[in-house]
């Protein structure tokens, strides 16, 4: 397979500055309940983005086994400063169904568009649990949903089908989704990349794999940066024996076309458009027709 | 940029890729593809059961790009004595020496094998592999604390590390700090930046590459090397030239 200019770029470091590029999975913090999380701070994270070329990124807390509102707060605060760089999520505690309201609240007001769930980590049973209370206060609000492992196919369906304004996305590739095809079924179901890196060990399928089985625009890039590297999630990608139309769409072209769908707002972040970079609010053709 | 790659596999394991290598051919194809020029090349057996079986199955190599690492077995009951495998291995053309010590819960500081094995290849400054590996992906499998008092006891002897993922950074920081002689394949290190955390503040000569293989894609290190926030030049070191003096340094004669 001919080398593109993805893996040209990458094999050289160099921002993928000629696609849009939409990180749909990222923590913001600075420290875990593992580690110290190096270079941190929003504008070193900002910087770094740029590195790669990554235009916009979803984020939420890190290690949010601990008092959510705090650890969202940290989120807000990285929006606040960066709106264009970054999309918050309000992470959930699944022990204290008490707080959901109030953290939603919060979230909707500090410019939240979406819910983080991560129930195993937070030591309760995911499929014991009914989301369903929090869901059904965000459920026209073109939210999105990521979790960290929604366990079975059928756990994501019920919900899928029954909040059908929201968009839920499968935070790792950890589901089995060959037979169930449940992202062909279900428009408002999406795939996250995050951490694919790690198969088979952790992720149920590799990139081509994801690329191979799965509907090509249901399938989003995700890092887990700062839990992980961007390079874990972009190198992979890159390196894929996959058509180069698949990686574009894969790295930001299918979230653009999301964030449009459930009318988010699309960055447009003067300082890089003042170069030769990809601006988010503009098509591509748009783009190319101007060059 | 070429990549040498300190910790790179022949042989299956649990929780390996499809596409990890079982021959030279396979792997000379693998390392083509993701970039990797030249490779130590451990056998999976070496490090998950047996080492003189996985040693053996090294015999294949016969390419310039891969140098073979042997593996020691410190059971203090075989009859062979370091010194005397150490010179097997090289003979057989070894660049490195690789231990597992989870396999076998073994301490570095008190086995005396281990021990005098390590005096053996410190006269050498020959690179000890530690390759930390049970059964199933694992992370923070590394004893930073004891690594610290094993590279402190054998100061001139380049011992390089890898784990699957060494998520407590902790500990390591401490490792790095206390120590001069420690060395960390990059492919456990996951965490956003942490290459130019370690370079900035211990320098580029503590990092070596490794694809990671056999149990992580093998186009994930590369990038983060490639993007990270240090110089081109600390960027060479890490991605060949600081194994490449490592190896041209010793004395294998």
């Amino acid at each position: 397979m001919a080398e593109g200019t993805i893996l040209s770029l990458v094999r050289e470091g160099k921002p993928l500055d000629h696609i849009p590029v939409i990180d749909f999975h990222t923590h913001l913090g600075a420290s875990s309940r593992f580690y110290y999380v190096p270079y941190s701070e929003p504008e070193r994270v900002v910087s770094y983005m740029d590195r790669y070329g990554v235009d916009h990124a979803v984020t939420f807390a890190l290690s949010t086994t601990t008092d959510a509102q705090t650890k969202n707060r940290t989120v807000y605060e990285a929006h606040h400063r960066y709106p264009e760089r970054f999309t918050p999520l309000t992470t959930l505690h699944a022990l204290f169904p008490q707080d959901w309201p109030e953290l939603i609240e919060e979230g909707t007001l500090a410019g939240s568009r979406g819910i983080k769930l991560l129930a195993d980590y937070q030591g309760v049973d995911e499929l014991a649990l009914d989301w369903s209370p929090a869901f059904d206060r965000v459920r026209d609000r073109g939210w999105v949903v990521l979790h960290h492992d929604w366990r079975t196919p059928e756990h994501l369906e019920f919900y899928a089908r029954n909040f059908p304004g929201l968009t839920f996305i499968i935070g790792h590739p950890t589901l089995d989704f060959a037979d169930s095809r449940l992202l062909e079924r279900l428009p408002n179901v999406y795939q996250c990349t995050c951490a694919a890196f790690v198969y088979p060990g952790f992720a149920r399928m590799s990139i081509e794999q994801m690329a191979a089985v799965l509907p090509s625009e249901k399938i989003l890039h995700g890092s887990d940066a700062l839990d992980l590297d961007f390079g874990t999630a972009i190198g992979p990608i890159a390196y894929a024996d996959i058509p180069e139309r698949i990686k574009e769409r894969i790295l930001g072209a299918n979230a653009l076309e999301l964030m449009r769908q459930i009318r988010w707002p699309i960055p447009d972040h003067g300082a890089r458009a003042a170069g030769d970079r990809f601006t988010l609010g503009q098509s591509k053709e748009t783009r190319n027709n101007k060059r | 940029m070429r990549y040498f790659d300190a910790f790179f596999p022949l042989g299956r394991s649990n929780a390996s890729i499809p596409e990890c290598p079982r021959t030279q051919t396979q792997a000379l194809s693998v390392m083509r593809r993701w970039d990797v020029e030249r490779a130590l090349v451990f056998h999976t057996v070496s490090r998950d059961s047996d080492p003189e079986q996985g040693n053996r199955a090294l015999e294949q190599l016969n390419d310039p790009a891969l140098l073979p690492i042997w593996a020691f077995d410190p059971a203090l009951v075989i009859p062979e004595t370091p010194e005397h495998f150490l010179e097997r291995a090289l003979r057989a053309g070894a660049a490195a020496v690789l231990i597992n010590p989870l396999m076998r819960r073994l301490d570095l500081c008190r086995s005396p094998r281990i021990r005098a094995l390590a005096q053996l290849l410190e006269d050498r400054k020959m690179p000890l592999l530690v390759a930390h590996w049970r059964t199933n992906p694992e992370e923070d499998l590394v004893e930073w604390y004891a690594l610290i008092d094993f590279c402190k006891l054998y100061p001139l002897l380049p011992v390089l590390v890898w784990e699957w993922r060494t998520r407590s950074n902790r500990p390591m920081f401490d490792a790095l700090g206390e120590t001069h002689n420690l060395k960390i394949a990059i492919s456990s290190l996951w965490q956003a930046q942490s290459i130019a955390q370690i370079c900035n503040v211990f320098g580029p000569d503590r990092l070596v590459f490794s694809l990671g293989l056999p149990h992580l894609d093998p186009g994930s290190f590369q990038s983060c090397l490639r993007y990270a926030d240090i110089s081109e030049e600390a960027k060479r070191q890490i991605a060949a030239a600081t194994l490449q003096e490592l190896i041209e340094g010793a004395g294998r004669g």
